[in-house]
């Protein structure tokens, strides 16, 4: 197409000025002119074909070509081809060329081209039409121009070969170049394949036109199916309709156009019939585009969306440097995604057993209902420079069906620096009903440090709520999130349930070391704290970090909680009973243990209170808690007994605590105490819902031997319960001394020795304590002030067994007992009081052939009393009463009753007024036995004879003087007369008949004194009298008695001189 | 091997040997040393009564014999009843004792 | 011959026997065996 255009522009310029003289010479050209014509018309076809391949030659085009028509107006040619001819660049079948007259040069008028093939290649970013580059990209510089005449296209095609595929081009149109052309466009590249993305039946149709040199094209862009293994991305039906114009320097472009698409899918983003206009201009590298799109069921892994359209604009500066994006979001139907929602489930499952639980599912339930067909608005600005780039979101906001505010977002802004923490800055808040309501400010100060302050307000789901009244969060610049502020919640706990539960926040999260809370010490505080069945109300606690370490760390590792207590001062409920536990420093940790030092745990009302003191305690915490405590006295309030330095394992599950392999040891509380303290070992005790059973085997401490088997029934709640006492066979002897059980038996009885069987039963409420028991023995040895006592057996039945009171009338039998005269077989009737009286009933032994009667007496123990106890003797059978002391020579007959009153004092008993009666009519004493004496006194002789054989009708026996030592004895015989085998004779059948009376009276042990009459026969039970002075050596009576101070073995105190022997008329014989 | 508290109350004269055999307080006495005193003599009683059984002699005899004993053996320091009743404290001399004593 | 009349009051013929042992010497050996075999409460 050669240039015309500046040709006409000088012909205008010269016509004007010399118009006369010329308009004759013009006739002349025109001759001329119209010969040249004439003579170019007729060989016009040579001078065109000489013109064309001169034209053709200048550009360096071998081509060949056939000439069909050459006319003045019109040339056509025919079979064009330029280029190798094997592989020709470019082919025509006819193109057809009218010229239009100008002046000058011909101007091309019209070009028609029929059957044009075209090949052209695009490899390595450059388009090459082989032989034809040259023509088409002169490259000059100059600004660009269509030329001016119309062409006509007929079936054009080109075939460009690409890097990435074949493209297939197809045009047809007419109209001039410079302005009206219009035709038909179709490229269709049936695969293209571009950096790892595979484009199938990539087509573009369309009107294409000139319009005013500005190439205009209208028609949809097609693409069947985009897949980018790399990019997962996946498009398909993607459709765009267009409606492009080209700046007329080529440089820039125009475009507007809709678009719509099928299947978008990226990753794991997808969206369906993607919809939407676009309006952008492209002019040197730059891009300024206004979009309108929508795009339907949004799937992404945090948010779905039935609707989503945006409409803003792009702009991109620099060579794309600086890119600006910004838009209003319209959604419809935006929900939570997957990621987001799964996350809210897991939470919630995570903390089910606390009041987060069922606060997590409320909120997951309500955000799916109010986000069912919710509506979002927002509008966004994407800034970029070079490459600090950041969102900036003036505001957003995300409502409910309903209209309510779910979520608002204003005047947010997050940097995308090149490192890891997003920098973010805004404000949000949250909303809707039945959705926690949180507001918060988040603000970045110039040193890279961002503040984010949250409030929530009270948020409640099934009983449970939480309450963030202040929550500071603040970010460094180099990363890690700090955060500090409290949380009050109400509601469930694991095992348990908090009103109020106030806790402070101060923590950080870092991606490397996870979340670690509490650096410092941190306070507790609630209205009411209830754990199991333990419930505290109104208290704090201090919990404090151990060596530097956080209190709670959550990282990779897991949770770890490291916390301890100075002291703890807690005061609230187990069960219905009040309990306060008080005490030392206090260790929890997770996993691990809780151990506790010096807890003092005090159950029930102040002044009833049961207290236990802990010395140390440990609870392992796994599944099951359990663990080990040491030291505990245990102070129960209804029972006077104390548990000291209790220790063992105890393990709690559903509810119920167990104590195993307890060992402790059990002291009397009163004092004095009444019994020593026991230990036990292998005791076990359940508390279960307020009620304490307990079993234990109660050993004596140094000879660890079975006292009693013991099992404990209290119930905490209203302070009653019972203990059953079983005494299987407590053995008692030298290894294992009554004062080693009870101190009480100090000083009262000694080295008891025997087996002692028993139960008992202590029963307590309210109202008081009551105790009963029954203890028996069949033999118990005791060594008793009294004397020895041996074979006490026989059943006391207490109806007070802790103040050792018996029942009346207590039935007991006594083998021996010897207070200085052993009597055997006694029965005694007795009632124990409070552990210090001793109530004798009565008592009655067999006395030789008789009965031994005790009055009642009361003796209370431990007193330095005088005590006095008075025997009735009844049917003493003088003969038994002999043949018991075995006094072969002697016989006696007669039945005496009669009292000895006994007095005890200190350790001995005397006799104090005993008296014998004999009974009617009397009896009868002699001897049978040889007299040793040959050289006995006439006088004695004479006494003797008649003591051979005495028949009395009345004798009555006084006795006075110390049990265990010496005794005076008068005996009188009334109604004296010789009895069978005694000498008689004249003289004494005289005297027989006189009333007389004998009168003997003797000192000496009363025990001894048949024993002294046995002397008589066996000199070595008796000093010879002679030597005591009492007889002089012809036997002679020198005196009655011995003078008393000198030798006699006077007991100095009793018998004093006053006590001496009343001469007998002055007795008063009762 | 005595009771370290019945030692402790010998040696220092809290308690002494009585002529008749058993153990009395010098002086007043606490209430616990009055039950230990008590429960040496029904100890002793208790030995007294079989040993006086066995050996054909009132148990008052043979306190009196073994109180004689007792009073001879009492340490330096130690306080025993001399015959008129009242306590004296064992010098190293001989103690006072009743004539009768073996 | 002696007649004797019975006088109204009885004729009392008293007779004081006083039988004192001196076991002391005898026990002194025994005793002194079971002070030694009860040194605990000696």
């Amino acid at each position: 197409m050669p240039p015309h255009g500046q040709d006409r522009d000088n012909q205008a310029k010269d016509s004007l000025t010399k118009r006369h003289f010329w308009r004759w010479f013009a006739a002349v050209c025109l001759f001329l002119i119209s010969a040249v014509l004439l003579v170019t018309w007729v060989n016009r076809e040579t001078i065109v074909d000489g013109l064309i391949t001169s034209q053709l030659k200048s550009m360096g085009l071998d081509a060949s070509y056939e000439i069909e028509e050459i006319g003045p107006r019109r040339q056509v040619l025919r079979h064009v081809v330029i280029g190798d001819p094997a592989k020709p660049d470019l082919t025509l079948d006819r193109a057809v060329v009218l010229i239009s007259p100008r002046f000058g040069i011909p101007g091309i008028d019209e070009i028609d081209l029929e059957g044009l093939r075209l090949f052209g290649s695009y490899r390595k970013g450059s388009l090459s039409f082989g032989a034809l580059d040259p023509v088409l990209f002169s490259g000059d510089g100059g600004s660009f121009e269509f030329p001016d005449y119309r062409l006509k296209l007929d079936d054009a095609r080109a075939k460009i070969e690409t890097d990435y595929g074949n493209v297939g081009v197809k045009l047809s149109g007419a109209g001039n170049l410079r302005s009206g052309f219009a035709g038909e466009l179709a490229a269709v590249a049936p695969q293209l394949d571009a950096k790892g993305c595979q484009l199938d039946r990539v087509s573009l149709y369309g009107k294409v036109g000139i319009d005013s040199q500005q190439p205009v094209f209208k028609g949809p862009l097609r693409l069947e199916r985009a897949h980018c293994k790399a990019l997962d991305l996946n498009l398909n039906a993607l459709a765009m309709q267009l409606d492009l114009k080209v700046d007329k320097s080529l440089k820039g472009i125009e475009a507007e156009g809709s678009v719509s698409g099928k299947v978008l899918k990226f990753s794991d983003y997808h969206a369906r019939n993607l919809g939407g206009a676009l309006r952008f201009t492209f002019r040197n590298t730059d891009i300024t585009a206004h979009y309108d799109v929508g795009v339907g069921q949004v799937i992404t892994p945090q948010v779905l969306a039935d609707k989503l359209s945006v409409d803003g604009e792009l702009r991109t500066r620099q060579k794309f440097r600086q890119i600006a994006l910004s838009g209003e979001i319209d959604g419809k139907g935006v929900r939570l995604g997957d990621d987001y929602k799964s996350l809210l489930q897991q939470a919630g499952q995570s903390s089910q057993k606390t009041m987060l639980g069922p606060i997590f599912a409320r909120i997951d339930g309500e955000l799916a209902k109010q986000t069912r067909n919710s509506s979002l608005t927002a509008d966004f600005k994407v800034q970029r420079d070079d490459n600090v780039a950041s969102l900036v979101v003036p505001r957003a906001s995300l409502r409910s069906s309903d209209g309510a505010t779910l979520l608002s977002l204003s005047r947010f802004q997050m940097g995308l620096s090149s490192s890891g923490t997003p920098r973010l800055f805004g404000n949000f808040a949250t909303g809707g009903d039945g959705l926690p309501r949180i507001a918060g400010r988040m603000e970045r100060l110039a040193s890279g440090k961002a503040y984010l302050r949250l409030r929530m307000n009270r948020y409640e789901a099934d009983g449970g709520s939480i309450a963030l009244p202040q929550l500071l969060v603040t970010q460094s610049a180099d990363g890690p999130i700090g955060f500090s502020g409290a949380i009050l919640a109400d509601g469930a706990l694991p095992g348990g349930f908090t009103k109020a539960l106030e806790v402070p926040l101060s923590g950080s999260w870092s991606s490397s070391q996870g979340l670690s809370l509490w650096r410092k010490c941190a306070e507790l505080r609630f209205d009411r704290l209830e754990l199991a069945s333990l419930a505290f109300d109104h208290e704090r606690l201090q919990l404090c970090p151990s060596r530097g370490e956080p209190i709670l760390r959550y990282g990779k590792d897991g949770l770890k909680v490291a916390a301890g207590t100075p002291s703890i001062d807690l005061s609230g409920t187990l069960g219905e009973t009040h309990i306060a536990i008080e005490g030392g420093p206090l260790g929890i940790a997770y996993p691990g243990t809780v151990s506790a030092q010096d807890v003092t745990v005090t159950l029930g009302p102040d002044e009833a209170a049961n207290r236990f003191q802990l010395s140390d305690f440990i609870a392992h915490i796994d599944n099951k808690v359990s663990g080990q405590f040491a030291g505990a006295d245990v102070k129960l309030a209804a029972v006077p007994l104390d548990i000291i330095q209790a220790g063992g394992d105890w393990k709690y599950t559903d509810g119920i605590l167990h104590l195993e392999q307890g060992h402790f040891r059990l002291k009397d509380r009163a004092s004095p105490h009444r019994f020593e303290p026991l230990v036990s070992h292998g005791a076990e005790l359940t508390l279960n819902d307020n009620l304490i059973t307990a079993h234990a085997d109660l050993f004596e401490p140094t000879s660890q031997r079975l006292v009693t088997k013991l099992s404990i029934r209290h119930d905490l709640g209203n302070g009653s319960g019972q203990a059953d006492i079983k005494v299987p066979g407590l053995v008692l002897d030298k290894d294992l001394e009554i004062t080693k059980l009870t101190p009480l038996a100090l000083g009262v009885v000694a080295n008891v020795v025997g087996v002692v069987t028993g139960d008992g039963r202590i029963d307590w409420n309210d109202k008081g304590v009551t105790s009963s028991g029954r203890f028996s023995s069949s033999a118990l040895d005791f060594a008793a002030p009294f004397g020895p006592v041996q074979g006490v057996s026989g059943t006391l039945v207490f109806t007070d067994l802790l103040a050792l009171t018996t029942a009346p009338d207590q039935q007991i039998t006594i083998a021996s007992v010897n207070p200085g005269i052993e009597v055997y077989d006694g029965k005694v009737d007795l009632q124990l009081r409070d552990a210090t009286y001793l109530d004798v009933k009565g008592g009655v032994w067999p006395f030789l052939g008789g009965t031994l009667q005790l009055d009642p007496v009361t003796v209370t123990f431990g007193k330095d009393e005088i005590r006095r106890y008075t025997f009735h003797i009844r049917g003493l059978d003088a003969a038994r009463f002999i043949e018991q002391m075995d006094l072969g020579n002697l016989n006696a007959t007669g039945t005496f009753d009669g009292q000895l009153p006994v007095v005890f004092e200190g350790e001995t008993g005397r006799i104090e007024n005993g008296l014998l009666v004999s009974r009617p009519p009397g009896g009868n004493v002699s001897y049978v036995g040889e007299l040793t004496y040959e050289d006995l006194s006439t006088m004695a002789n004479f006494a003797f004879n008649t003591l051979r054989s005495l028949d009395y009708s009345q004798m009555r026996i006084a006795v006075d003087g110390d049990l265990t030592g010496e005794l005076v004895t008068r005996v009188r015989f009334d109604g004296v007369k010789q009895g069978k085998g005694a000498k008689s004779n004249f003289i004494t059948r005289r005297i027989a008949r006189l009333p007389i009376r004998f009168d003997v009276n003797i000192r000496g042990r009363f025990y001894k004194l048949l024993g002294s009459l046995r002397s008589l026969y066996d000199p070595t039970a008796v000093r010879d009298p002679r030597e005591l002075g009492l007889l002089n050596s012809d036997g002679t009576i020198i005196r009655h008695q011995t003078s008393g101070e000198a030798e006699e073995k006077t007991d100095g105190a009793e018998m004093n001189g006053k006590k001496t022997i009343q001469p007998p008329e002055s007795e008063e014989m009762p | 091997q005595r009771d370290p508290a019945y030692e402790k109350a010998r040696a220092s004269g809290q308690v002494g040997e009585k002529t008749d055999g058993y153990l009395g307080i010098v002086g007043a006495g606490s209430s616990e040393l009055r039950a230990m005193v008590d429960d040496i003599n029904i100890r002793r009683r208790a030995v007294y009564a079989d040993k006086a059984k066995a050996a054909n002699a009132t148990l008052q005899e043979y306190a009196f014999t073994a109180g004689c004993l007792a009073i001879a053996r009492t340490d330096i320091g130690e306080k025993y009843q001399a015959p008129s009743g009242e306590w004296k404290t064992r010098t190293s001399a001989a103690p006072d004792r009743d004539s009768r004593c073996p | 011959c002696i007649s004797v009349n019975a006088p109204e009051k009885p004729i009392v013929i008293e007779l004081n026997i006083n039988i004192t042992q001196e076991v002391i010497y005898r026990l002194a050996e025994d005793a002194g065996n079971t002070i030694k075999e009860n040194s605990d409460i000696f």
